[in-house]
């Protein structure tokens, strides 16, 4: 168990500071004034020195050009996109100069089939654009629409900007990764889970335990009880006002 | 390289590179050929060499070998006496730094004189210091080792990398070391004796420099760190033995050693008099020394080709400021250990784990807890633990020597408690992740409880016992597993795990985990009424239940033990209700703005949350319909719900003056818990105040009034205040 979290974990990634991305509405922001952003998926080899300068440049963590191959279209069994449209990299180009970018994957992890955010910046001076949220929000798309169960990432306890994106689109702070990256800043695993709609009942209790209808009432079968605190306390009204 | 690996009788060298270059120009931009278990984890962990992003040996300033910097002069054994100093304070600065997770490589050992200690023989003093600075370090790293409470890398790295970490002789460091102490305090006393004893004592000792004004004070100043080395190397030998043998004098010399470090602390004005202002200054923030100098003699690159082979982790040694600070808190937090009565059961033992960790101790104080605590694998090294919980259940002679079954529950019971033991050491960012791990395992052990029971009541004729016996087990486990859920749930608050919009539902569940290890708790204490009803009984009781109005007080046990943590329950609990409904008003109340999320709901977040606590019988898993149901309360008014928050904090008034006296009478707990206690009902009693001030306020204004509520961890880490603000 351990050891499948430390891979995990040594397989993670940085969130890059992304400011006050958060703060913006991508649709507005979109075409305003300083210039249109495009949005493409990774093609081909010619985007990777991009890419890995950008990265270089903005994520304290050193990632080894093997990293980046595993991430990028050349490993079958690693590329989740057949699809032309969005790939495992996603990058955001402003005037032709690439000046975002997004690396995610897909794959089975224990029971589930999970996405996973490796790394995402936006260059300090287009950050704030909503340029950030926009990546993820489409690569998110792509993997609720690909079948993924949840999405999971891993972002720095003091990256505000970062854990107000993600807390915005739906991820909880799962875990707390005590001093995970090198320059001895704790972490946090966020983690996204999808609705399942087919599978309700999964929904309402949780996977491994099913309750029966002696369970469910166990509440009562305890001294205690949720609702009941309510009636008898809520008759009296004393709450003193206090003279301003 | 031929030459270093020959060729033997059925291989020789061959040139493959035009080869190697053949077979690259086949492959076309972007393909990369990759063994099949060349996966994630590899690709990560492989590094560029050559990169000195992740090839720590790629630092190309500084020496590159120790032999080097030696030859340089980059470590004089001559030294001066405030040189030397600033060594002793520059090693103590590593140490600390070390202790707190980086590689030894690039702190302790980045003193050259460490590297190569038998060198400086000719130095009394350093020799002394260096001998014992090493066999500290060893015994520091042998327990952390032992302990092993740590995440490899992250917590501590406990690998030497071919360091000398271990020296022969060292065991007589003590020795060198009494003996120049013994020299610098007579000098030390020539000094004081003024001026009529001055040729006399010129003629007993050599002087330790060469200005007499200054002479007293650095015999001062190197007297204060000989003896608080000593005094560290006898607390790190006393804690080191068996069952607590060692602990009182491990504590005296922790009084001995703060006393060194205060005196450490006040050589600081006189070591940085004279010092160029503006240097001092810039110093004191950053320098290592208490004089602000740049101690000699140091030089991580030395070791750079000894690192780990992981990029190299960005280090900075601790400030002199923070060095003492941490050695302070340590001693503090070693004298909590040593203070451990040896006579604790095991519930105080794991409260007592609790409240030391709310202390934020640092790893190895943590390390050295848990070889008290589990020395040779038993508890407090005496008890094996299994002989520990048989005292916890009360379990009859008879039972025990007869039912196999309550012997291999027994058998589990010690395995589990031991992990959670060991987990409680760890790190708290770990121990929560450990403890939703063991969550399982203590389900497991509910179920064993329960096998127990429908087997041997048909085969035994012990009857009525077998049964008690039954309800007992399974009462305990019950209550542990509620304790470990509650210790999960609230741990996510001091790690800040949980965002305001989960708070209502985090506390909701936590309220229902507290209430049911009140129950467990009184059951397994009263002793007499079974724990676990029928399913029929239930169904009656739930049945009068509903129809009743009046919220059912719990029993309370005849004698007075454990009533503190009774006590402390009900006011974790009422501080929950208060917070639930204080939750829901704001929200309906429009002061508390929940966005909406496009992904996923609030119904996931919530089964994200209590994913695993659904996978347990006991506490009763929960539904999201359920907390929805218990928490909308759509035909009650906004004020009234501001009013029903405000009498639970007014309730938990009303029972932390019980917790107050009773944890006062709670003589079976340690002293760090009754500490942690009496600090506790402070903080809630403030949690209690300020939330009823801020639900009086939002309870005054109208719906249209601006009003926006944030909250606060200000007081306690796990209960919020409420800050009232117009926007």
């Amino acid at each position: 168990m351990a050891e499948t979290e430390r891979r995990e974990a040594d397989g993670s990634a940085k969130e890059a500071d992304i400011g006050r991305v958060e703060e913006e509405d991508s649709k507005t922001s979109d075409g305003a004034g300083s210039g249109r952003i495009e949005y493409v998926s990774y093609k081909d080899e010619t985007q990777l020195p991009d890419i890995m300068a950008l990265i270089d440049q903005e994520l304290s963590e050193p990632y080894s050009i093997f990293t980046y191959r595993y991430f990028i279209t050349l490993w079958p069994d690693l590329c989740f996109m057949n699809n032309e449209q969005i790939g495992a990299v996603m990058l955001a180009f402003h005037e032709g100069k690439c000046i975002g970018t997004l690396v995610c994957k897909m794959g089975q992890h224990r029971n589930t089939f999970r996405g996973y955010i490796a790394m995402l910046v936006v260059v300090k001076q287009h950050r704030g654009k909503g340029i950030a949220t926009e990546l993820v929000t489409r690569c998110i798309q792509v993997m609720r629409d690909a079948g993924c169960d949840e999405v999971t990432l891993e972002a720095e306890v003091t990256n505000l900007g970062a854990l107000a994106l993600y807390g915005n689109l739906g991820f909880i702070r799962a875990k707390r990764l005590h001093r995970y990256y090198l320059n001895g800043f704790d972490a946090y695993r966020l983690k996204l889970l999808f609705p399942r709609p087919h599978d309700a009942n999964r929904m309402l209790l949780g996977g491994g335990y099913s309750m029966d209808p002696y369970q469910m009432h166990d509440c009562s079968k305890l001294d205690h009880d949720h609702d009941q605190v309510l009636f008898t306390k809520a008759t009296s009204f004393s709450i003193q006002v206090q003279n301003s | 390289m031929d030459a270093a690996v020959p060729a033997g009788d059925q291989t020789i060298w061959l040139d493959a590179s035009s080869f190697l270059s053949s077979v690259c120009n086949e492959l076309s931009v972007g393909e990369l050929v990759h063994g099949e278990n060349f996966r994630l984890f590899e690709a990560m962990s492989a590094l560029e060499i050559m990169d000195p992003k992740m090839d720590a040996g790629m630092a190309t300033t500084g020496f590159k070998t120790f032999e080097e910097a030696i030859e340089s002069g980059a470590a004089p054994i001559e030294l001066t006496i405030p040189q030397l100093v600033d060594v002793f304070d520059h090693i103590l600065a590593c140490e600390a730094t070390w202790q707190n997770g980086h590689a030894l490589a690039q702190t302790v050992f980045s003193c050259l004189y460490l590297l190569n200690v038998d060198r400086t023989a000719p130095n009394a003093l350093l020799h002394a210091f260096c001998k014992t600075t090493r066999a500290s370090c060893s015994m520091i790293r042998t327990a952390i080792a032992l302990a092993d409470i740590h995440e490899q890398e992250e917590d501590f790295i406990t690998m030497a990398y071919g360091l000398p970490v271990e020296g022969e002789g060292d065991s007589r460091c003590l020795a060198l070391l009494n003996t120049v102490e013994e020299v610098v305090a007579r000098q030390l006393r020539g000094c004081k004796g003024g001026l009529s004893t001055k040729k006399k004592s010129l003629e007993d000792a050599e002087p330790l420099q060469d200005d007499p004004a200054l002479e007293e004070g650095y015999c001062h100043a190197i007297l204060c760190r000989l003896r608080f080395r000593k005094a560290l190397y006898h607390i790190l030998t006393y804690m080191d033995k068996p069952q607590g043998r060692g602990l009182e004098m491990a504590r005296k010399h922790i009084l001995v050693a703060l006393s060194e470090l205060q005196n450490i602390r006040s050589s600081s004005a006189f070591l940085s008099f004279g010092q160029a202002p503006d240097s001092v200054v810039e110093s004191k923030e950053r320098g290592s020394t208490a004089s602000g100098r740049v101690a000699i003699g140091f030089d991580e690159c030395v070791n750079r080709r000894l690192l780990a082979p992981t990029p190299p982790r960005s280090i900075s040694i601790l400030s002199w400021e923070d060095t003492l600070a941490y050695f302070e808190k340590l001693l503090q937090d070693l004298d909590r250990i040593c203070s451990l009565p040896m006579t604790l059961g095991l519930e105080e033992i794991l409260q007592f784990v609790m409240d030391y960790q709310k202390l934020k101790p640092d790893l190895f104080a943590r390390a050295r807890l848990q070889l008290l605590l589990l020395h040779d694998g038993k508890l407090l090294g005496r008890d094996p633990l299994a002989i520990a919980l048989v005292k916890v259940f009360n379990v009859p002679q008879s039972v025990m020597a007869n039912d196999h079954q309550t012997q291999a529950f027994t058998t589990q019971a010690a395995r589990v408690t031991k992990q959670l033991l060991k987990i409680m050491c760890t790190n708290t960012a770990w121990q929560r992740r450990k403890l939703g791990r063991i969550l399982q395992d203590w389900g497991n052990l509910l179920q064993q409880s329960k096998v127990t029971r429908d087997v041997s009541i048909e085969g035994s004729q012990l009857g009525d016992e077998v049964i008690q016996t039954e309800n007992m087990l399974t009462a305990w486990v019950a209550e542990q597993t509620c304790w470990v859920v509650r210790q999960f749930l609230m741990l996510g608050f001091q790690l800040d795990l949980y965002s305001l919009s989960e708070f209502c539902m985090v506390y909701w569940y936590l309220d229902h985990v507290l209430l049911s290890a009140l129950h467990y708790k009184l059951a397994k204490e009263s002793q007499t009424t079974p724990a676990i009803d029928s399913p029929d009984s239930v169904k009656k009781k739930g049945k009068k239940k509903k129809g009743s109005a009046a919220l059912k007080q719990p029993k309370t046990p005849k004698d007075g033990k454990f009533m503190y943590s009774v006590h402390l329950l009900q006011c974790y609990s009422d501080l929950c209700k208060g917070f639930i409904w204080m939750l829901t008003a704001l929200t309906r109340d429009r002061k508390l703005l929940h966005r909406e999320t496009i992904f996923n709901t609030e119904q996931e977040r919530f089964f994200q949350r209590f994913d695993l606590l659904h996978k347990l019988m006991i506490p009763a898993p929960m539904s999201y319909f359920h907390y929805k149901d218990s928490t909308s309360q759509m035909h009650i008014s906004v004020k009234e719900l501001y009013q029903l928050s405000y009498d639970h904090f007014m309730a938990v008034q009303q029972h932390l003056q019980e917790l107050g006296a009773s944890a006062a009478k709670a003589s079976e707990l340690s002293a760090v818990s009754r500490t942690q206690l009496a600090l506790e009902v402070k903080q809630m009693e403030q949690v209690s105040l300020r939330n009823r001030v801020a639900l009086q306020i939002v309870h005054q204004v109208g719906p249209g009034d601006n009003l926006r509520v944030s909250f606060e961890f200000s007081q306690h880490p796990c209960f919020p205040v409420a800050v009232v603000k117009k926007s």
